[in-house]
């Protein structure tokens, strides 16, 4: 049923830099992004490390106006907006909706508002800094940045936030509400985000045999949003797609991730050995143990033995900004006949074509991407390769 | 597509809990508003809209409690008297993809405060073990959405919407747009807030909150009253819904969004955002500016919102707009932020099902800049086949939602007048 929507822009800002060539150059080369945290307090963890993005200069894309009262994780999405709209027109952008996922969103300002009301009491709190502790405050400095007028809307679903974000553009867009929507999501790294990590002894190689970063993925942050858009729209305009959409879904529970990615194949009609690549949300946590039996139950069952590329052993997890960062690197890896190696996959995987550690060339004409969050939800999404 | 009708209201709100002694409270105009319970600087008392006598344990068990922060257990509690009215068993929940979209504005703000004022009176908040984690993991605004849908077992989308006080709108939008495009058959929708600091003191220091009640549209009107509550709504498609014979409150007709994109606070000037959403919604639900009986406003009892709103009524509506009645329910329970549209929705479900117009209390002095019908503090008993709900947040978020009168038959009887 309903429209074709496929990708034709795409803006990403990882640990790798700003832009799509450095976070694809990082994941091929196999790099891991993390590094040594000083930005922020860490009083008691003995090693702390993230993937925060480094030498983050928001001004060489934004210019200098009024970035002094935005947060970090709006400045992240900025420039990813600005990348991914370059080139659109003044009448484009007018139709263009935007939603956004965020795991996080506004936590240090609204933590830093308290931290406010509690020192230097209410009456000397900041008026300029109230608007930043809404959820929604990110996507609508985009809204404003860009005077996208038709919609603005903003999801905050854990780590399954950004997939989610473009599953809901992608249904608006499927439907025919709208013609093109700017989709993705972005979190930062801050000290609120890596202490809970800490407490909640999620960092790599805490509560674990091994204590080394390398074992396992630390906390990372970033920005990505995509422009999606009805194909034939875009074939009108002559914009080259990078990969159509084929199906969304999101389901909730233990067996949710299973549930969803079969309702996309019975929905879409493609079998499952025609899925050969899936884009995990590996991290080495808990929850994954649904992806690992989602996969089995759907993929391995039937025999298939699909590539499986782990991104956020590289880029870290990057909440808001995982999905879409996963997406990009099921598209990149379309385009180029390539899948990167993992720089972090647990054992688990192992039924399925992890490469070894290698890049391996291959031809991918469907890529799934899985997503599960800790409190349950699960989101899956399939790409097909456009010609 | 599929059409989409409401079965289910659940709410609790500040002047009162579920939806027939709420019904009573718009009847008699009866406000939720009083002296705020935590402590203020200065020793002065301020107002607010809390919901007092709220017991989790009339709706969960202690051990589920016990995990939860206010909102949550707010958001709970609405869902299940929302359950309740609609008559769904756990294993039709289960058989009908049942999913829920919750909006809400500040999350879990309780717990973060509680975590950040620990912090600033013993300094080691953040590092003392297991205690950021324990609250980061409580704080977040998607732990209220997990906490639902594990207590009430749904296996269907969850997704958690924060954009800010048009947040319930939001919701409600997103599983209309789940059902009729056949993905669930059944969907919870609505939307939370507990009582929080950082709102109550933030909206204080850009001037916009009133000393002692909210006086929407009113000349001397002086900003919003800070409260909590939550709504919920059940969605289900009319084929589902007829099916099982469910009684049907009212049907979804459509919705409207509209983005100002001019400055996170202040409105734009004409109102550019509110225009669209609700000419969006009319395109969408195939209607005409005549068949809107009843406009439940944003309302906030800003200068800005008011004046704007009205503004932005006229522009759609033309001279029509002078006979539509247009009312603010903030008047009587304040801005329960996240929850606000999504007790407005259920008031327009009310309002179509029981030709009833709930009034706009503390109405003194018409302002000359707002001069439309404001239903001044007395309810109106008069026919309503259609009402629009206009919900605006911070950033300019604008929606505008339409339920309508249901008729089962395929024809809608106001069509073409």
């Amino acid at each position: 049923m309903g429209r074709e929507v496929v990708i034709t822009g795409l803006g990403t800002v990882s640990c790798f830099g700003v832009g799509l060539e450095a976070f694809w150059r990082g994941l091929v080369e196999g790099r891991r992004g993390y590094g040594h945290l000083d930005c922020f307090s860490t009083a008691g963890v003995p090693e702390p490390v993230g993937c925060r993005v480094r030498d983050f200069n928001p001004e060489q894309y934004l210019g200098k106006k009024g970035l002094r009262q935005l947060d970090r994780n709006t400045l992240l999405l900025l420039t990813a907006a600005h990348l991914a709209l370059s080139g659109m027109s003044a009448e484009e952008l007018a139709e263009l909706g935007l939603v956004i996922g965020t795991s996080f969103g506004s936590l240090s300002s609204i933590y830093g508002y308290e931290i406010d009301i509690n020192r230097e009491g209410p009456n000397l709190i900041s008026p300029v800094k109230f608007p930043n502790t809404v959820l929604n405050s990110p996507a609508s400095r985009v809204n404003i940045a860009h005077n996208l007028t038709a919609y603005s809307c903003t999801i905050c679903n854990g780590s399954t936030a950004g997939l989610d974000a473009l599953g809901y553009a992608f249904r608006a867009v499927r439907r025919g509400d709208y013609a093109a929507f700017l989709a993705g999501g972005g979190d930062e790294l801050n000290q609120f985000i890596f202490m809970g990590y800490h407490s909640l002894s999620l960092l790599p190689g805490q509560g674990r045999s091994s204590a080394a970063p390398e074992k396992g993925v630390p906390p990372g942050e970033g920005a990505c949003l995509l422009v999606l858009e009805e194909e034939a729209r875009a074939n009108g305009k002559r914009r080259p797609a990078f990969a159509r959409i084929r199906g969304y879904e999101n389901c909730f529970g233990e067996d949710g991730l299973e549930r969803a990615i079969s309702y996309i194949l019975d929905k879409t009609g493609v079998e499952p050995r025609e899925v050969n690549l899936v884009v995990v949300s590996a991290v080495g946590t808990r929850p994954e143990r649904r992806e690992v039996r989602a996969l089995r139950n759907i993929l391995g069952r039937q025999g298939c033995r699909p590539a499986i590329f782990a991104p956020k052993g590289a880029v870290g997890e990057c909440y808001g900004a995982g999905g879409p960062l996963q997406v990009t690197a099921a598209i990149m890896a379309m385009r180029e006949g390539m899948v990167p190696p993992s720089a972090y996959l647990p054992a688990d995987y192992d039924d399925f074509d992890c490469g070894g550690g290698r890049l391996q060339k291959k031809e991918i004409n469907y890529a799934l991407i899985t997503s599960v969050g800790c409190d349950g939800i699960n989101s899956a999404l399939l790409l097909q390769k456009c010609c | 597509m599929e059409r989409v009708v409401v079965t289910g209201l659940g709410l609790v709100a500040p002047n009162g809990t579920g939806r027939e002694e709420f019904w009573q409270a718009l009847l008699e105009g009866r406000p939720g508003i009083g002296a705020v319970g935590f402590s203020t600087a200065g020793g002065r008392s301020f107002y607010g809209g809390e919901v007092k006598d709220f017991n989790p344990l009339n709706y969960m068990p202690a051990h589920r409690a016990a995990k939860m922060g206010r909102s949550s257990q707010l958001a709970l509690a609405a869902a299940r008297l929302a359950l309740e009215d609609a008559g769904l068993s756990p294993s039709r929940i289960k058989r009908c993809n049942t999913g829920l979209v919750l909006g809400t504005t500040m999350g879990e703000s309780q717990v973060g405060s509680h975590l950040v004022d620990s912090y600033c009176l013993h300094g080691d908040g953040f590092s003392r073990p297991g205690m950021m984690g324990r609250f980061i993991r409580r704080s977040t605004a998607f732990s209220i959405a997990s906490h639902l849908a594990t207590d009430l077992d749904l296996p269907g989308p969850v997704l958690t919407v924060p954009t800010a006080c048009a947040a319930g709108n939001y919701a409600v939008a997103h599983a209309y747009d789940l059902i009729r495009d056949g993905e669930c058959r059944v969907m919870l929708a609505g939307g939370v807030d507990s009582f929080s600091q950082v709102a109550f003191y933030g909206f204080k220091r850009i001037f916009a909150l009133a000393p002692e009640r909210c006086q929407p549209f009113d000349l001397h009107r002086k900003g919003l009253i800070v409260s909590e509550g939550a709504a919920v709504l059940v969605l289900e498609s009319m084929e589902s819904a007829l099916m099982r014979g469910a009684p049907v409150v009212a049907e979804v007709l459509g919705y409207g969004m509209g983005c100002d994109a001019h400055h996170m606070t202040v409105p734009h000037p004409t109102g550019l955002g509110a225009v669209l959403a609700m000419k969006t919604a009319m395109k969408m639900a195939g209607l005409a500016t005549g068949d809107v009986d009843y406009i439940s406003a944003h309302g906030t009892g800003t200068r800005a919102n008011d004046e704007v709103e009205t503004r932005a009524i006229k522009s759609v509506f033309g001279p029509l707009a002078y006979q539509v009645p247009v009312s603010s329910i903030k008047s009587m329970i304040g801005h329960t932020m996240g929850a606000a549209s999504a007790i407005e929705a259920l008031t327009c479900c009310l309002a179509v099902s029981r030709d009833f117009i709930p009034p706009t209390i503390n109405y003194e002095e018409p302002d000359p800049e707002c001069d439309l019908d404001y239903v001044p503090n007395h309810p109106r008993w008069r026919p309503v086949r259609v009402a629009m709900s206009n919900a605006y947040a911070f950033g300019g978020n604008c929606s505008s939602l339409l339920v309508g009168k249901f008729y089962a038959g395929g024809k809608r009887q106001w069509a073409g007048r």
